[in-house]
């Protein structure tokens, strides 16, 4: 890294005055000699403006007055969900393949389109051209995320959204999940 | 303040369910800010805060209290709206069918107008930038959060956080050059 590239990354923290005393004094030093920087700082200063001119959002009170008890209503309305009937035969295949599905919807696969190919024969799903029996992909899909499984199969249902779930994920999971499903051949 | 709220825990642990309530009130107006500089569309943001409250209702049965219920509740929070962005469900929609809630008593037109476009181009500034660095960006900037904090919610070193945040300072730099 450049000598002025180490001083630039502090320039905002110099700015909201967040700096160590000794780090501010440093920096100080050099932007007394080096104009490339007292340019950048400017430019710093200039944005910390435009950002303080956003207007911040304002809910009314009642909004707030009522949040817990849609929040709570919501978590009642998940419980009830919840307690509907799961046979675990059903349960593991289609879970493993919503986490597929959900995953590689993140990984940018165009979703309109996907919709469109996975409209196949019954028990069949049609995947990047070719339809693959679902007993064969679910398989498939189970050894690619099987360290997924178990929290899915807990998971899942409770939240009816997977997106849930994958938040949860570390990013080295999240990668390890990202390469996994990357590697899959159908 | 986190003396309060790990009372209010341990009570919901030990069956008091009005005390999730309680936690949900002191902490609603910091989660929809995070999710709403996160995601900047007020009925997403609205939505998802009512979603990190739920995930904190399921999680808080085997909550610890290795960290504050605070920087835990901050993961949730950031660790949704991450995803919330990569998912491409609200990106379509974003801001093309927004409707503000009015945020201001009557005032003068004209300037409404300028502040509602200096609005929407910070807002499509800030959702130009990825989601973990916008995370980075919106810890930092909004909420002032120390990087070792934000280090211990996101699993990465200090140092990472500083280049990350210096990243989308220039971005965003570039961005909204032209509004001063």
């Amino acid at each position: 890294m450049r000598k002025c590239d180490q001083y630039q990354v502090k320039l905002i923290d110099f700015l909201k005055k967040e700096l160590s005393q000794e780090e501010e004094k440093d920096l100080a030093g050099h932007l007394s000699e080096c104009p490339t920087c007292q340019f950048e700082l400017k430019k710093m200063e200039n944005l910390l403006e435009a950002l303080k001119e956003e207007q911040n959002v304002e809910l009314s009170p009642t909004f707030w007055s009522s949040f817990p008890a849609q929040v709570r209503e919501r978590i009642e309305s998940q419980k009830k969900r919840a307690k509907g009937f799961k046979p675990s035969w059903v349960l593991v295949p289609m879970a493993t393949a919503a986490a597929i599905f959900m995953a590689v919807s993140l990984f940018k696969v165009d979703q309109q389109n996907l919709a469109k190919r996975m409209s196949g024969p019954e028990g069949t799903i049609v995947w990047l051209g070719g339809a693959t029996n679902l007993s064969e992909f679910a398989a498939e899909a189970e050894e690619a995320v099987k360290d997924l499984d178990q929290a899915v199969e807990k998971e899942y249902w409770q939240n009816e959204d997977l997106s849930i779930l994958l938040a949860e994920l570390s990013d080295e999971e999240f990668n390890s999940l990202e390469e996994k499903v990357k590697n899959l051949k159908f | 303040m986190a003396d309060q709220d790990l009372e209010l825990v341990q009570r919901f642990q030990n069956g008091d369910e009005s005390a999730f309530n309680r936690l949900v009130s002191r902490h609603q107006h910091k989660m929809f800010n995070l999710a709403y500089k996160m995601i900047r569309n007020i009925e997403d943001a609205k939505d998802l805060t009512q979603e990190v409250f739920v995930k904190a209702y399921q999680g808080l049965k085997n909550f610890k209290g290795q960290s504050s219920f605070s920087t835990w509740l901050y993961q949730i929070a950031l660790n949704s709206a991450i995803n919330y962005s990569n998912s491409k469900r609200w990106k379509n929609l974003v801001s093309l069918f927004e409707v503000k809630e009015p945020t201001a008593a009557w005032g003068n037109p004209i300037q409404e107008m300028r502040q509602d476009q200096m609005n929407k181009t910070i807002d499509n500034a800030i959702l130009s930038l990825p989601p973990k660095q916008r995370a980075v960006f919106v810890l930092r900037h909004y909420e002032e959060l120390p990087y070792q904090e934000i280090a211990k919610m996101t699993g990465r070193t200090e140092g990472a956080l500083k280049a990350n945040y210096f990243q989308a300072v220039k971005k965003l730099q570039k961005k909204l050059s032209h509004l001063r």
